[in-house]
């Protein structure tokens, strides 16, 4: 492995960033990710909005939707 | 409902009655997640609510609506499971043709140096739509667009909490096919509460 480590296109760091919900990261691949995560907003943005994802499907499974909607 | 009615016992039975009957959509994908089939999920949830309409005093009001619902739903689906199984020796699972309308509609998120195209922005206050009933309206809807067999497996994964090991055994996929189907699923669904909700959520709804 070259000292630059691996450079990760926007798709494949989406992928690694999904693969992380359901799996252990290699430490190469958590290498990559990280490094690729420090010089890109919208890869920053992305996992910001899977962990939302995520919230949304348990509070979905949970109580469900509030039953009315709140006051804007 | 008029005032001074809600100590009627009646009046609470019949709001309870229509709060069950609001969790009817969840409980179908929860048995449709489970059964792959539309018309048995159907049939398993209706037998579901009426078991619960039936046994509403055993409901403590202890765990959450929902909670108690999914329960009654997944003794009823192994009930259904074990009677079909009984009936017929063997079931068929119809192979499905996921994906098949446009296989490469997930890289034209992205450009030909794998770029995003167009670049994504963070959302305005998303914990503030998980406040808002029509937000998960909104969310239904883009899970009931996903191909069958990502639907189901978001489902398993996201909403019931199962890991991707078993649900790997259960669709009899292999752990790399799960997990580029889940990865699908998100980037699907991700788009698609970007496109209905928060692009719009500057304007009055």
């Amino acid at each position: 492995m070259n000292t630059e480590g691996v450079a990760l296109s926007c798709k494949n760091a989406a992928l690694l960033m999904s693969h992380q919900r359901d799996r252990v990261l290699s430490d190469i691949e958590a290498e990559a990710l990280k490094s690729h995560l420090l010089e890109c907003l919208s890869c920053c943005n992305f996992k910001e909005q899977l962990g939302f994802l995520h919230r949304l499907a348990c509070r979905y499974a949970g109580n469900g939707p509030p039953h009315q909607d709140e006051p804007v | 409902m008029g005032a001074g009615k809600k100590d009627n016992p009646l009046d609470k039975r019949r709001t309870l009655f229509a709060e069950i009957e609001s969790h009817r959509g969840y409980l179908l994908r929860f048995a449709t997640a489970k059964l792959r089939d539309a018309e048995q999920a159907e049939e398993v949830v209706q037998e579901a609510l009426l078991a619960a309409l039936d046994g509403i005093d055993s409901f403590s009001g202890q765990s959450a609506l929902r909670t108690w619902l999914t329960s009654i739903l997944k003794f009823k689906i192994i009930d259904f499971q074990r009677r079909v199984i009984s009936e017929r020796a063997h079931i068929a699972n119809a192979p499905e043709t996921d994906d098949a309308a446009d296989p490469e509609w997930f890289d034209k998120l992205f450009d030909d140096t794998g770029h995003w195209q167009p670049r994504l922005s963070a959302w305005a206050n998303p914990e503030g739509a998980l406040e808002q009933k029509q937000f998960f309206e909104v969310f239904e809807c883009c899970m009931d667009k996903l191909p069958a067999a990502a639907g189901r497996v978001f489902f398993k994964r996201e909403v019931m909490g199962i890991e991707t090991d078993e649900i790997c055994k259960e669709e009899s996929i292999t752990s790399s096919n799960c997990w580029v189907m889940l990865h699908r699923a998100r980037l699907a669904l991700r788009e698609c509460l970007d496109r209905n909700w928060f692009q719009g959520v500057n304007r009055e709804h």
